[in-house]
């Protein structure tokens, strides 16, 4: 009898315990990265998002959307990459070997992101704010896979450059001759 | 009439059997995927360049953070609430709607390099002195990709839900803010000019 009581006491003091316990809240955690990046150009872009949603075939009546996009495009070169080995300097004659260049953000704010027109048929519910998102979010891998063919690259390694061609000759060099690495160009 | 009974259940046990198997190797639509939603997709439009800018900015620091944000309209009434006022009945009102999003974004710190003056920069002989600009947020980065709505209920037109996006961004800056960045993105920034400097054959460096 004893046994059981103090049994039922334990059972019932670890029941209380973790009722309790609260979850641990999650910590205030910002994940810090440090880069080396020099963002030579930015590039704007717009991008018309049209969509018709009548794929669903149980559902009645069709839904279009058409909206707009703004995203900036930021590429620029990794300096980390940039060793000793890469510069040969002689007087004031100097060389350097640059990395090549590097996509180093795409920014579609929200603010411009525009819904410009919308049907909706009566029987369907107009777009939610998660759908509008997801069309977006397509809009937004659309403009990521362009940045070769939009030529962000070339131009951001033609400004990063002539960029540090003037640094130099802030610097006091005479004669600057910049080349890009080889090696790294099948990376980008 | 026993021998019906097995013939019967040996068809049935074989015609399962048959679906199991066309199933498995994926030659049947799968009934969950006949009822699914499809989801629209949009087309392949453009992509139109309006501007090109030249930068000189100087990208140290890359804070990854998630915040979550929510709103709340209150329901409208679904009646004229004058009528119930009369009445000295209460107003019935259509539930709260609300909004509740998740946002992960990025904040790229620096230094923009186009700030710099030609007084900034002071060389002699291998001694070389650069007083850099003050480190700035230059991106807040919540793209498309970055929101994750966690709850929606009721309408939220495209600027009210651009009004929560914003309180969203607002708080990710502040966070930033409060551990610190601004200092640390110009404390990498004075090492990667040093460095930079270093290698470009200077003995003595000095960078402010």
């Amino acid at each position: 009898m004893f046994y059981k009581i103090n049994l039922t006491g334990l059972l019932l003091i670890t029941l209380l315990y973790s009722c309790s316990k609260k979850d641990p809240q999650l910590s205030h955690v910002m994940a810090l990265q440090q880069m080396n990046d020099l963002a030579t150009v930015e590039y704007i872009v717009t991008k018309i998002i049209k969509a018709n949603d009548n794929k669903t075939w149980y559902k009645m009546g069709d839904r279009k959307i058409l909206m707009s996009c703004k995203a900036t495009i930021t590429a620029g070169i990794d300096l980390s990459k940039l060793n000793k080995e890469d510069v040969h300097i002689d007087g004031k004659n100097i060389e350097l070997i640059l990395p090549h260049s590097k996509l180093i953000s795409l920014n579609i704010k929200p603010e411009d992101i525009t819904t410009e027109y919308e049907a909706i048929d009566v029987l369907r519910q107009s777009f939610t704010s998660e759908e509008r998102n997801a069309l977006a979010i397509q809009a937004e891998n659309q403009v990521r896979q362009s940045v070769e063919s939009l030529g962000v690259l070339q131009t951001a390694e033609t400004n990063a450059a002539l960029f540090i061609n003037h640094f130099l000759v802030k610097l006091g060099y005479e004669k600057i001759n910049i080349r890009f690495d080889k090696s790294t160009a099948q990376k980008n | 009439m026993r021998k019906r009974l097995t013939n019967f259940t040996i068809i049935i046990a074989l015609v399962l059997a048959g679906i199991y198997l066309l199933q498995h190797h994926q030659w049947l639509p799968s009934f969950a995927n006949l009822f699914k939603s499809k989801s629209a997709d949009i087309e392949k439009t453009a992509i139109v360049v309006r501007e090109i800018n030249n930068l000189a900015q100087l990208v140290t620091i890359s804070a990854y953070n998630e915040v979550v944000v929510d709103s709340t309209k209150q329901g409208k009434p679904l009646v004229n609430p004058m009528l119930p006022v009369m009445l000295h009945l209460p107003v019935i009102s259509a539930p709260d709607e609300r909004l509740v999003l998740i946002g992960k974004g990025t904040i790229l710190a620096g230094v923009d390099l186009a700030k710099l003056q030609a007084s900034d920069i002071y060389v002699k002989d291998d001694s070389v002195f650069i007083r850099l600009p003050a480190a700035e947020i230059l991106q807040v980065i919540i793209n498309p990709s970055g929101f994750e709505t966690f709850e929606e209920s009721g309408h939220w037109s495209d600027d009210e839900v651009k009004e929560v996006k914003y309180k969203l961004r607002e708080k990710l800056v502040a966070n930033s803010v409060q551990q610190n960045l601004l200092p640390k993105a110009t404390a990498r920034a004075v090492l990667i000019v040093q460095i930079f400097l270093s290698n470009t054959g200077f003995a003595k460096v000095k960078v402010q």
